[in-house]
């Protein structure tokens, strides 16, 4: 089972980087609510892959460049 | 209320039982057990539930998400595993005072099944309410 610990993300970097996207914009063009992106944001959720992708074309990057995976040793 | 649409059922749900559990209570003494029963008819408000976050539903806002619904499948499973726990004390317990050969009132069967609805919208409401908190909102924009 993934771990949240295991996945970080930049989401908060990359929504100053864009105009200072506020977590409700990223929210509405996501489709999720703002607090799945505090959520996400605060690495106390794992999102679906479906989300993943979602949230990384809305900042235009590959999912990579938004999620990344360090296994726990 | 504050939170998103399942907090604040969950909330509506614990406050409505809560006045049921109160109204009882001052009512039993006064009028005797068995007529202060009919306070129970309160629980009927949580069947306005599905209302809350109909207007947010109509104004086309994201209500419930994956996440959402992730957490309302942990609570729904958690409603169920108590109920069924309960269920089968219900059923054991009379058997075990009563004994093979007892009987018992057929009013049991309706308790059983009204409190066996009532602990799992409980659990239900409770491990939402537990499981939201979990995950700190973060004010910072």
């Amino acid at each position: 089972m993934t771990r949240c610990s295991e996945i970080s993300n930049r989401i908060r970097r990359l929504r100053f980087d864009h105009g200072e996207m506020t977590q409700e914009a990223l929210a509405d063009r996501a489709g999720v609510t703002r607090q799945t992106i505090i959520a996400l944001e605060a690495a106390k959720y794992v999102p679906s892959l479906l989300l993943a992708f979602r949230i990384a074309g809305v900042f235009g990057v590959g999912i990579e460049e938004v999620f990344q995976y360090e296994p726990s040793s | 209320m504050a939170g998103n649409v399942q907090q604040r059922q969950a909330r509506f749900i614990l406050a409505v039982y809560a006045a049921t559990a109160v109204v009882y209570a001052v009512l039993a003494p006064l009028i005797g057990f068995r007529p202060a029963c009919g306070a129970f008819g309160i629980f009927g408000l949580a069947g306005f539930t599905p209302l809350i976050g109909r207007k947010d539903r109509r104004a086309g806002k994201v209500v419930m998400d994956e996440r959402d619904l992730s957490i309302d499948r942990e609570a729904t499973v958690a409603g169920y595993s108590f109920f069924w726990l309960f269920f089968v004390a219900a059923c054991m317990i009379p058997w075990v005072v009563k004994g093979p050969d007892g009987t018992i009132s057929v009013n049991f069967l309706m308790l059983m099944l009204g409190f066996g609805a009532f602990i799992l919208l409980v659990v239900w409401s409770l491990v939402i309410l537990i499981l939201y908190r979990r995950q700190d909102d973060d004010p910072v924009q």
